[in-house]
């Protein structure tokens, strides 16, 4: 590879958005090229400068946009009854229904034939030997990875171990977004709920974080998951993150919540987190101020 | 209740299960709006126009697709319809008239954001200002997929089914975006 080609695909590199063969060539190519890393050091600076400039809306605007829809929901018909096609859908027999746990077995296939499918037939093959024979034909030996697609059910033990191995994946930041995504379901299993956990703790993508919070917000009763969920409010550097562990904490109710909350007062400069947060205080009649 | 039941509660004119739906999705449909238009009035009535069309149609959705591409689907067409008018008439929608001449809307909150350190706040409103100058430079779609992709954590894959096209297209247009996020911030590195 080439550093030309190499700087072509570092960007979706660090997305996450190339296949399998795609990514082992740019991982060969970073071991031996201090350019190309530095260029990929670069990216990531791009990435944490965009990360400071998101803009969240304005304290009170999302609840002044509720009310507003609130308000012109109220001058409408009410919504119809089930049209003909989503009666269909609803009263399919539940042997074809799709059920979450096909889907997401379905997920699963999507997600591991993906990444280990490359885009052109050769795509990541080395040549061992090219022979021309007398009729002006070539043979060419190739060395092929050879790829194994598995298919089955989130319950399975291989397919789960599969998944919170790719959620483990240090190197793809997109395989570890899709593989919490479908894990997230299964967070009633105590293995998937600490898969969960390292990932709200220490994953480095904002956007494995965030599945990771959504797939906690049952068991945020657990003081484990309220730490954690405390810990990212307090310390996240992404603002979507801390956004929706306020909400989750706050919606818990518990008592132990409110230390927290005093102490993020001291330290957010979110608009929307300080408001859920003082509304939050107020509600459960504790000061917004520590002494 | 999972989000197909409630999806199927509401299309059968439960009030109080679309709601929940709504909520489950109005905050990043509101960032959505407020990342690409960069205006609080225009990120509104985005939201509203969008959850409006959803309750007109949620007859008509026939899970073919999951709910969040369908919705943003509704949600990127009217972002970029806004965007598009703007590019047509130079509409500087985020600008007013203060006392101290036109003045950003959004400069206003960033301000209120930015903490007591003057150096840190000079160089968060140059950073902005940088920023926001290189999002108008990329076309609607770019922006869109940047948005998509950076912010809102969307799979590629999933953005291509929203914006009707393909993954590989969508690719073309990350790309694009981040390589010229990266020329305009080389200072900043």
């Amino acid at each position: 590879m080439t550093c030309e080609m190499a700087r072509t695909e570092l960007p979706l590199f660090l997305y996450g958005e190339l296949n399998f063969d795609e990514e082992e060539a740019i991982e060969r190519h970073l071991e031996t090229c201090a350019g190309c890393r530095d260029e990929l050091n670069a990216l990531k600076a791009v990435h944490r400068l965009a990360d400071q400039a998101e803009m969240d809306p304005p304290a009170g605007l999302l609840e002044s946009c509720r009310a507003g829809l609130a308000g012109q929901l109220a001058g409408q018909p009410p919504a119809r009854r089930a049209g003909l096609w989503a009666r269909f859908w609803s009263w399919r027999p539940a042997a074809v229904a799709w059920k979450p746990a096909g889907a997401l077995a379905l997920l699963a296939l999507g997600f591991l034939a993906a990444r280990l499918s490359g885009p052109a037939p050769y795509s990541g093959a080395r040549v061992r030997y090219i022979e021309p024979d007398p009729d002006g034909r070539v043979q060419i030996g190739l060395e092929e990875t050879r790829q194994r697609v598995l298919t089955g059910r989130l319950e399975e033990a291989p397919i789960r171990k599969l998944l919170l191995a790719a959620a483990a994946n240090r190197e793809d930041a997109g395989l570890r977004v899709d593989s919490i995504d479908i894990l997230k379901s299964q967070s009633a299993s105590a293995e998937v709920r600490g898969a969960l956990l390292a990932a709200l703790r220490g994953d480095p993508d904002p956007g494995v974080r965030l599945k990771a919070l959504e797939g906690l917000k049952a068991f945020v009763w657990e003081a484990e998951t309220r730490k954690a969920l405390a810990q990212a409010l307090l310390t996240d550097d992404s603002p979507s993150v801390r956004t929706m562990a306020v909400d989750v904490l706050v919606e818990g109710k518990q008592q132990d919540v409110v230390g927290v909350l005093q102490q993020l007062l001291r330290r957010e400069n979110n608009d929307y987190i300080r408001e859920r947060s003082t509304r939050a205080l107020r509600e459960m009649r504790a000061s917004v101020e520590t002494f | 209740m999972d989000e197909a039941a409630l999806i199927r509660a509401a299309q059968a004119g439960d009030q109080s299960a679309f709601e929940r739906l709504v909520r489950t999705y109005d905050h990043a449909v509101l960032r959505l709006g407020m990342n690409l238009l960069r205006s609080p009035e225009d990120a509104r009535d985005v939201y509203q126009e969008a959850f409006l069309r959803v309750y007109r149609n949620l007859d008509h959705f026939r899970f073919d697709c999951s709910f969040q591409t369908w919705l943003y689907r509704i949600v990127t067409n009217l972002c970029l319809d806004q965007l598009r008018k703007r590019k047509i008439r130079r509409e500087e929608s985020s600008l007013r008239q203060t006392a101290d001449g036109l003045r950003d809307r959004m400069d206003s909150v960033a301000e209120e954001r930015a903490d007591g350190d003057p150096e840190r706040r000079i160089y968060s409103r140059q950073l902005k200002s940088r920023i926001d100058q290189v999002l108008s430079e990329l076309t609607p779609r770019e922006r869109l997929v940047f948005e998509m992709r950076h912010y809102q954590g969307l799979r590629l894959r999933a953005i291509g089914e929203v914006l009707g096209t393909t993954e590989e297209a969508a690719k073309n247009c990350l790309f694009r975006a981040t390589q010229k996020m990266r020329r305009a911030l080389g200072d900043f590195l």
